[in-house]
């Protein structure tokens, strides 16, 4: 061993040298620019926490009694940060109000404070692209989302970070990552994912999010030649915690279709070999770090700042400037001005706020009781988060549910686990809101049915449907139910895609709009030849991405310059890929070069992974079956295409089960002519073989 | 002792041409000691009281002829039984079969390593491992500049990281080839949620089991599952009819894949640490560095050349065997040389592996090289790097350089063909691994080509 170590030790010397050179230099840097730049990100792009964020913005909503932007900013106070640029995006007047008469406008603030309004993005992209445009960002900064709670301590990760700057300019990212089981309940299920590591360096080769009935994971080879011990890790909690230098605005704005921080750009850059740029990860073992992204996690990330895991952020350490919460045996936070009648009970882990008024034989176990509230005779309340100014009637129950502000629960009514009630409805008496309800009184749209049954004849407020709730993606409360651990609650996520299709393209389409209509008059002409020349262009793009074999990226890249440029639907982007890549398997079937079977794997094993970006939600994935089903009737051998595309498909994750059995059972456009039932026809099978697998695999 | 050891003795197919049917890779002499000494010495001072050398039926004549004649002469207490059985199979069946001989926790190992490392070491970490832990594997990185490193093709180890208490083997791959993609199962990752995957760590082929192993019974979502079909006894048995490796890689992916068992059986894992020296002949350069590497531990021996020419000056960095002539002016620094040699005048050798009967004629330079019994190399040759096969005649003057001089004798052809044959017994090669994937993966091509039944548990198909 000898010869080996005494050459590495001689190659480290030659290093050790330049990098002290280049320390120097940095140092100067540093000096020069000590100051920290921290964006939080007040929006989060996601409808998780609706109806109760169609009033109020996520960051805003207290958790245990304190707005969750608030923890937001005492890490970052923690963390040396001296200036903080809040960017806005929906409620920003409220968020603006808020911040201008918190402690953190104050000359006393450890850092200076600014919103920037950035009304028009649907996503974490958006507003880093907006951001760049702006120019606001100077040198490294943190990035962060308005709903984070956490502790740890800051210097040594930002040190780490500095440290490989200097080293390589190429080291754009750090991500803070904690460490957990992978059942923690402060991880959120949905948003969960995979990251491959290399074990000395720990920078980051590979991202992987964790989607249900994916049986494994993929990895490229090549970077086993370039690392030579890799760690999977499976248990990480992912708080979306970054530091990243100048560049990465700037590169969410040279690759227009990177959307989400980590799908797409952390993936993105790290797929990329173009770039060259690397993504490094920082562990914390000892600290706590959680994000509020889910009731899940509301629910969780609660009772640990109960329990004081995320020490000194606790209710008693009264961020707030009006807080006088004290601390209790028993973890029990009591603010001053409450009035507790003799007999009531109130039990561990609960905070109950100022002005509260509770009368005898109530028993509280478990809570959060927020302000001014008014509680009656024999209430009983377990695990549930209730808001400011809530008047709960006697002999009332609720069970693990969030009611919020000035909400009034009639007598015995019975509030059941995981149920939401938005501000200032009013449940009328004997009343019994289920489980899966969330109650709004938020202006409905027009066409809105409102069920007022759920509320009671003297109650006040509907049951809130959220449109995203027809694409629910069920797979995650299967797996969030079967596992004891995980609350109820959870039961309630949203859709987890964190955009949704129609609203991307209303995005693009104000801004983007783009018309070749100089020659013609007609805008409805044009537009139609529009969508008739994307179809063309697009299916030549992805044929001529087939016959010159070219990277998947630069295919999936080009496909959506052009969806851009033309303005298209996904819908269209999906019918063109589709019409090119079953012409490609048609074609290799015809010719004889292959049988159906292989030839559908070959052609959609190496392409399929296209619909990855075309392909989102249930929906989506219902339109792109009827989509190939119809283009597989003009086809030879058409139902064995479908068959063997289905199942290919199905391999690969972008269909799921769900969405199958849907389009099968209940599409009626499935069967609308001959043609559309005859290429169905070898289907049945594999939908039993299907349903029978999963019992299997359920079983295991 | 609770241990019984077997030794796994392989035909050594990469170390051609130095092996031939009448010198087995077992006992192919580093520093003048054939291999097979070495892992028995081992075994001695781990304190075993049996061992069994398991070779190819080929072998079985001359090892059994060693143990006899030349290892158990020179052993002053006969405290060790040694028992060699001939046995053509796969490894993994071998250790099945050889079920009612092995009364005890039985060690594992390869006729071709050196090291340092204290058997003791490997005894007490397998008595350390906690009650689950079926068996124990040790494995080890290459530390050596000097060695071929296309030689090593070490596999993907997958394993909970070594710095845990009791680091665990997850799954074993072969390297995928540059354009297949690698899969990491999801089932693994939750159920050990921190995973590395090493694409340095190579097998010492030094297992440490519990005798319950032999009875141990796969889950029947195997690797091989188109052999599960036949159920049974001989079903069973079938099982194990594959490399050892993958008999190690099946218990430790069934300690993953079946979330129910609670009490699975794991695989424990041991990393040769740093300080210590770890070399397998698995090629030509490994034996090359293995003669040096004992050349470097043993204490100075002096010379016990009983004619030596005045004027022939031996470094005090090497070793020359009984009955080595040489002649005046001629020197050997840092090599390794034989029994009755006969070597010229002013030869010079630096670095060499040479083995016995050698003649040397007068003036030729050898620097590196590997010289087989009884090779005759005329006068003026300069050989750089050269792998020399036994018997061969290097003619006068020849000048070589990294080359592999071999004859293309009646016997040599033999050897060849032999070896090709013979391959059935080596211990778990990592060639051999990957035809044992291919055929599983065959099987699931035409298993699916039927329809779609296409299951999912082709667990560990790659296409």
């Amino acid at each position: 061993m000898g010869p080996k170590k005494g050459g590495q030790a001689g190659g480290n010397k030659a290093k050790v040298g330049k990098q002290e050179a280049q320390q120097n230099t940095v140092h100067e840097e540093t000096d020069q620019d000590q100051r920290l730049q921290a964006i939080v990100l007040s929006d989060s792009y996601q409808t998780r926490f609706q109806p109760l964020t169609l009033e109020t913005p996520r960051c805003l909503l207290p958790l245990c009694n304190t707005p969750l932007l608030e923890y937001t900013f005492e890490f970052l106070a923690l963390a040396g940060v001296s200036e903080v640029i809040v960017v806005c995006c929906a409620h920003a007047d409220q968020i603006q109000e808020y911040i201008a008469n918190s402690r953190w406008s104050n000359p006393s603030s450890p850092f200076t404070i600014e919103t920037v309004l950035s009304p028009e993005s649907v996503s974490v992209g958006d507003a880093m692209r907006d951001l760049d445009a702006k120019g606001l960002i100077t040198s490294d900064f943190l990035l962060v989302s308005g709903d984070i709670v956490c502790n740890v301590p800051f210097d040594k990760v930002l040190a780490e970070h500095r440290r490989r700057r200097a080293k390589d300019k190429n080291a754009i990212m750090t991500m803070v990552l904690r460490e957990a089981s992978p059942l923690h309940r402060t991880r959120a299920r949905a948003e969960s994912a995979i990251f491959v590591l290399d074990e000395q360096t720990n920078q980051c080769v590979h991202y992987e999010d964790i989607k249900t009935r994916k049986h494994q994971i993929t990895l490229d080879p090549e970077i086993f030649n370039k690392h030579t011990d890799l760690s999977i890790r499976n248990d990480f909690i992912d708080c979306h915690i970054d530091i990243c230098s100048p560049d990465v605005p700037a590169l969410f704005t040279e690759n227009f279709d990177y959307n989400h921080i980590r799908k797409d750009f952390v993936h993105g850059i790290l797929t990329s070999d173009l770039l060259g740029k690397t993504i490094f990860a920082h562990i914390v073992t000892d600290n706590y770090a959680a994000r509020v992204r889910s009731l899940q996690t509301y629910d969780a990330v609660s009772k640990d700042v109960i329990s004081r895991w995320t020490y000194p952020i606790t209710p008693d350490s009264n961020l707030l400037a009006d807080q006088t919460f004290q601390y209790q045996r028993g973890h029990i936070y009591k603010e001053d001005d409450i009035v507790l009648a003799r007999s009531c009970r109130i039990n561990s882990c609960t905070v109950i706020g100022a002005g509260t008024v509770v009368h005898d034989g109530t028993v509280i176990t478990g809570s959060v009781i927020g302000r001014r509230c008014k509680i009656g005779k024999n209430v009983l309340i377990q695990s549930a988060y209730i808001w400011d100014e809530v008047t709960i009637e006697d002999d009332a129950i609720i069970e693990s549910a969030i009611i919020a502000k000035g909400a009034i629960i009639g007598a015995s009514s019975h509030v059941a686990p995981g149920a939401i009630v938005s501000y200032n409805v009013k449940i009328g008496e004997n009343i019994v809101v289920d489980g899966n309800k969330r109650l709004t009184k938020y202006p409905a749209g027009e066409e809105r049915n409102i069920n007022t049954q759920a509320v009671g004849e003297d109650g006040d407020g509907y049951v809130y449907e959220d449109d995203s709730e027809a694409e629910e993606d069920d797979d995650y409360e299967e797996i969030v139910n079967s596992s004891g651990l995980v609350y109820n609650m959870a039961s309630l996520n949203g859709s987890d895609t964190s955009f949704s299709t129609t609203s991307t393209d209303q995005a693009h389409r104000k801004p983007r709009r783009r018309r070749f209509s100089t020659a013609s008059s007609n805008t409805i002409a044009s537009e139609e030849s529009d969508e008739d020349s994307f179809l063309r262009e697009a299916q030549a793009s992805v044929e001529r991405a087939i016959a010159e074999n070219h990277d998947l990226d630069i295919a999936a890249l080009e496909l959506s310059t052009l969806r851009m440029a033309k303005n298209a639907q996904f819908h269209e982007v999906r019918a063109a890929t589709i019409t090119a890549l079953i012409g490609r398997i048609s074609h290799l079937i015809n010719s004889n070069t292959l049988k159906a079977r292989a030839a559908v794997e070959s052609v959609l094993n190496r392409w399929g992974p296209l619909f990855r970006r075309q392909v989102f939600d249930q929906a989506d994935q219902i339109d792109f079956l009827l989509l190939i089903q119809r283009d597989c009737t003009r086809r030879m051998q058409g139902s064995s295409i479908l068959l063997h595309a289905i199942n290919c498909l199905y391999d690969q994750d972008i269909l799921e089960e769900e969405a199958i059995l849907k389009w099968w059972h209940k599409e009626p456009q499935r069967t609308e002519d001959a043609d559309m039932v005859k290429v169905g026809e070898l289907v049945p099978r594999w939908l039993e073989w299907l349903t029978t697998a999963e019992e299997e695999s359920e079983s295991e | 002792m609770e241990f019984q050891a077997i030794i796994l003795c392989g035909p050594g197919t990469g170390l051609a041409p130095l092996v031939s049917p009448s010198l087995p890779k077992a006992l192919l002499p580093i520093a003048n000691k054939p291999m097979l000494y070495y892992a028995l010495e081992w075994c001695q001072r781990a304190g075993l009281s049996s061992v069994i050398v398991v070779c190819s039926s080929g072998a079985e004549q001359p090892i059994s002829q060693y143990i006899a004649l030349g290892y158990n002469s020179m052993q002053t207490s006969k405290s060790m039984k040694v028992e060699v059985v001939a046995h053509d199979g796969e490894t993994g069946f071998i250790v099945k079969a050889l079920k009612d001989k092995i009364k005890l926790d039985f060690i594992l190992l390869p006729c071709d390593f050196i090291t340092d490392l204290a058997p003791q070491t490997v005894v007490d970490i397998h008595r350390n491992q906690p009650l689950k832990t079926i068996g124990t594997g040790i494995w080890y990185t290459n530390s050596l500049d000097t060695l071929d490193k296309q030689t090593l093709k070490p596999n993907l180890t997958i394993h909970t990281p070594i710095s845990n208490r009791h680091p665990q083997l997850l799954d074993i791959y072969p390297r995928p080839k540059a354009n297949n993609q690698f899969h990491v199962r999801m089932s693994m990752l939750w159920e050990y949620p921190q995973a590395t995957i090493s694409t340095s760590l190579l097998e010492t082929f030094i297992y440490v089991f519990s005798r319950k192993a032999l009875d141990y019974e796969f889950g029947d979502a195997n690797a091989g599952s188109a052999v599960t079909s036949e159920k049974g006894a001989s079903g069973e048995s079938l099982k194990w009819k594959k490399p050892w490796t993958s008999v190690v890689r099946d218990i430790a992916r069934d300690s993953w894949r079946h979330v129910k068992s609670a009490d699975r059986h794991t695989i424990g894992m041991y990393v040769v640490p740093k300080e210590a020296s770890f070399i397998r002949c698995k090629s030509v350069s490994a034996y090359l560095e293995a003669n040096r590497l004992i050349l470097r531990q043993s204490s100075y021996i002096p010379p016990p050349t009983t004619a030596t020419a005045k004027g022939a000056a031996i470094g005090r960095d090497s070793l020359v065997g009984i009955g080595t002539v040489m002649e005046e002016k001629t020197s050997v620094k840092r090599s390794i040389v034989g029994a009755d040699c006969i070597f010229g005048r002013e030869c010079r050798l630096s670095g060499c592996v040479v083995m016995d009967g050698v003649v040397l004629g007068d003036g030729v330079h050898l620097d590196n090289c590997i010289i087989g019994n009884g090779v005759l190399i005329e006068d003026k040759s300069r050989l750089v790097g050269c792998t020399v096969e036994g018997r061969y005649v290097v003619r006068k003057g020849t000048q070589s350089k990294n080359e592999v001089l071999r004859g293309y004798s009646a016997e040599g052809l033999l050897d060849i063909s032999d070896d090709d044959e013979d391959e059935a017994i080596e211990d778990g090669d990592d060639s051999e691994d990957e035809d044992d994937d291919e055929v599983n993966e065959s099987e699931l091509v035409e298993s699916e080509g039927e329809g779609i039944d296409a299951d999912d548990d082709d667990l560990f198909d790659r296409s």
